[in-house]
């Protein structure tokens, strides 16, 4: 039995794991954390199959899920400039909100949109949305109908937001950085017509604003490429605007040089940096719920890794 | 609990049902992942092209092209003639015997956009991230110290030069040969070291020094010149130009450590994100919900599914 043979062979790592988990316990640590080291550091010791390792995240994803932690997150300076700018915009600022994402990478994004939108209409702010991946188009009329329609025009019948007039759709257009840069001399050369069909000249709010010149913050939510950089390549560095966006986890690591270069007012990086808009916006959402497994499923990966190299290092010594 | 109309509950389960067939792969691959792969793949090429016809085709084209007795002839409902002509050209690369017409739309493509990121790629990312490697090592909040510790990052570029001279000593071999040029290029890292840690320690009455920002400039510097030296790759890596591109290696790994780490991150994001949907919106609303017809119904399509992917993959294995 691989099981028997597996606790003789190593269980020093088996009782060291579960010291660490009854140490953890002992120093106060939440219940699901220490059993969450227990666990990951002996049941794929014990059952070294590849599924064991799915079947574990799966688990440590769903119990905080059902059962909540409340683990606290800190506010990064990156995600912490870019509210700060939204703060610091004058009532009736004009957002353009570029949609280039689509659904593979809906759950990362698209709380990050939530709070982005929520902050600006609660500030006042007027939005322009527009995409430059084709599915992206649908991601921002559904993040309308959640946070102006469902959520801010039900909470203030007195003070709606107005289609024309407080904020636009802009359909998908194909070209990436092409596009971008036409939408930096002209919004109507690219964009005859809104999402709607109505020329854009007829749109009231849209009357001001000829080119990105007459935008006040650029944000992008860039899952590739045409996405964010292109929006620091022409916004930022051509025409002079605050760019700001979110990014998915994966992709996020590009975009600190231009953070650090000052290209970029700030990021939002993933899930995490989405629960820290949410903290800061104050309305904890999908991104702050998911915290507690996205930690919990990092503490077992770890885990994993240790657990992993540590047999590692035993089979080869075993071997010489 | 928010009330679901019928097609919204028919959609979650669907929606359920092939978050779990794509889950099953991770068992292993079998005829149901396959299906519900196949499907998001033609249903987002479908979508696209929806999109495409309606966001690009219709109002960019055919409700500006030139029509004899539909639209009057203007300069612009002549000009988009050209793209026209252009998109008509891409797709004779169906017909093998004219495909080599598609070349002049595909170079037109590749030429506008290497026009286009040319000047503005170089710009962003090597123009603008080269000046932001030029960082004084000491940060102050005073003006004047600030501008003064600009002389580091000149003291900075005297190094870089003479690492240059190091790495053409075979042209100036007769100077090599009088001096080992090495030995100067230490006294120099090793006076500047000095003076930086003067500079943190030693500063005159009432100048706050940003000692953070101050370390990380110089973490940049070192990073920026050490990873340039890691992928200099006409100079054998030994001596203090191999200790020099080890240090690189080391900023380098932790760069992909960092990348590995978020990849990570993004991976249980995804997780995560269906995790939610099958508790909440599915488990907690839609079941609920869903009247005992369309269970039945739902359960007979599902099982309807199950039977045809095993006939499928015993039919496989049969072959």
């Amino acid at each position: 039995m691989d099981i028997k043979r597996n606790i003789s062979r190593y269980s020093r790592l088996i009782v060291a794991m579960l010291v660490a988990a009854a140490v953890l316990g002992a120093l106060g640590a939440p219940t699901l954390v220490w059993i969450c080291v227990a666990v990951a550091g002996v049941v794929p010791v014990l059952i070294p199959d590849r599924r064991m390792i799915f079947l574990l995240i799966a688990v440590f994803v769903v119990l905080p899920l059902l059962f909540p932690m409340k683990l606290e997150t800190d506010i990064t300076p990156e995600v912490q400039n870019m509210y700060d700018r939204i703060e610091e915009l004058e009532s009736g600022s004009v957002i353009l909100m570029s949609f280039d994402f689509d659904p593979a990478t809906r759950p990362e994004l698209y709380p990050a949109t939530l709070a982005f939108m929520r902050h600006c209409v609660r500030k006042g702010h007027r939005i322009v949305t527009m995409a430059l991946w084709p599915l992206g188009v649908s991601l921002a009329e559904e993040a309308v109908r959640d946070v102006i329609m469902d959520e801010w025009n039900v909470e203030n019948p007195d003070d709606p937001y107005i289609y024309g007039r407080d904020y636009v759709h802009l359909p998908y257009m194909a070209g990436g950085v092409v596009v971008a840069n036409q939408v930096a001399a002209s919004f109507e050369q690219v964009y005859p017509r809104d999402l709607r069909g109505t020329p854009l000249r007829d749109i009231p709010m849209m009357r001001g604003i000829t080119n990105l010149g007459n935008i006040d913050f650029t944000f992008g939510l860039s899952s590739g490429d045409p996405g964010l950089r292109e929006w620091i390549m022409v916004a930022s560095d051509r025409v002079g605007i605050d760019v700001g966006g979110a990014a998915t986890a994966v992709s996020a690591p590009e975009f600190y040089p231009y953070l650090q270069a000052g290209q970029l007012v700030g990021l939002m990086g993933g899930l995490k940096g989405a629960s820290e808009y949410e903290a800061l916006v104050g309305v904890p959402d999908t991104a702050t719920a998911g915290m507690d497994a996205q930690s919990l499923a990092h503490l077992a990966i770890i885990i994993f890794i240790i657990v992993g190299n540590v047999m590692f290092f035993m089979d080869r010594r075993g071997k010489a | 609990m928010q009330e679901l109309a019928t097609q919204d509950l028919v959609g979650l389960w669907i929606a359920a049902i092939l978050t779990l067939f794509i889950f099953s792969f991770l068992y292993k691959d079998n005829p149901l992942y396959k299906f519900a792969e196949h499907m998001f793949v033609g249903v987002s090429a479908g979508y696209i092209l929806v999109r495409t016809w309606f966001d690009i085709l219709m109002p960019m084209l055919f409700q500006r092209i030139w029509i004899p007795g539909v639209r009057e002839l203007t300069v612009e409902s002549l000009m988009v003639f050209i793209p026209a002509a252009l998109a008509i050209m891409m797709l004779m690369r169906l017909v093998p015997s004219a495909g080599w017409i598609s070349r002049w739309p595909l170079a037109f493509m590749m030429g506008v956009t290497s026009g286009l990121y040319l000047v503005m790629y170089l710009q962003t990312n090597a123009i603008e991230q080269i000046r932001a490697t030029m960082v004084p090592f000491a940060v102050a909040e005073n003006d004047w110290l600030h501008i003064a510790t600009y002389l580091f990052p000149v003291l900075a570029v005297v190094i870089v030069l003479l690492v240059v001279m190091i790495l053409i000593r075979e042209r100036i071999e007769v100077l090599y040969r009088k001096w080992n040029i090495i030995f100067p290029l230490y006294l120099i890292v090793a006076g500047i070291v000095l003076l930086y840690f003067i500079a943190i320690h030693r500063t005159p009455e009432g100048v706050a020094l940003i000692e953070n920002q101050s370390f990380n400039n110089v973490i940049l510097f070192v990073g920026v010149v050490s990873g340039l030296v890691y992928f200099f790759f006409s100079k054998a890596h030994t001596g203090a130009f191999g200790v020099t591109a080890r240090i690189g290696i080391y900023f380098l790994m932790m760069a992909f450590g960092a990348s590995f780490g978020y990849t990570i991150m993004a991976r249980i994001s995804l997780l995560i994100g269906r995790s939610q949907f099958l508790l909440d919106e599915w488990g907690g609303d839609a079941i609920v919900q869903t009247p005992v017809w369309m269970s039945i119904l739902l359960i007979l399509g599902l099982l309807a599914v199950i039977v045809m992917a095993a006939i499928k993959t015993r039919h496989d294995e049969s072959h």
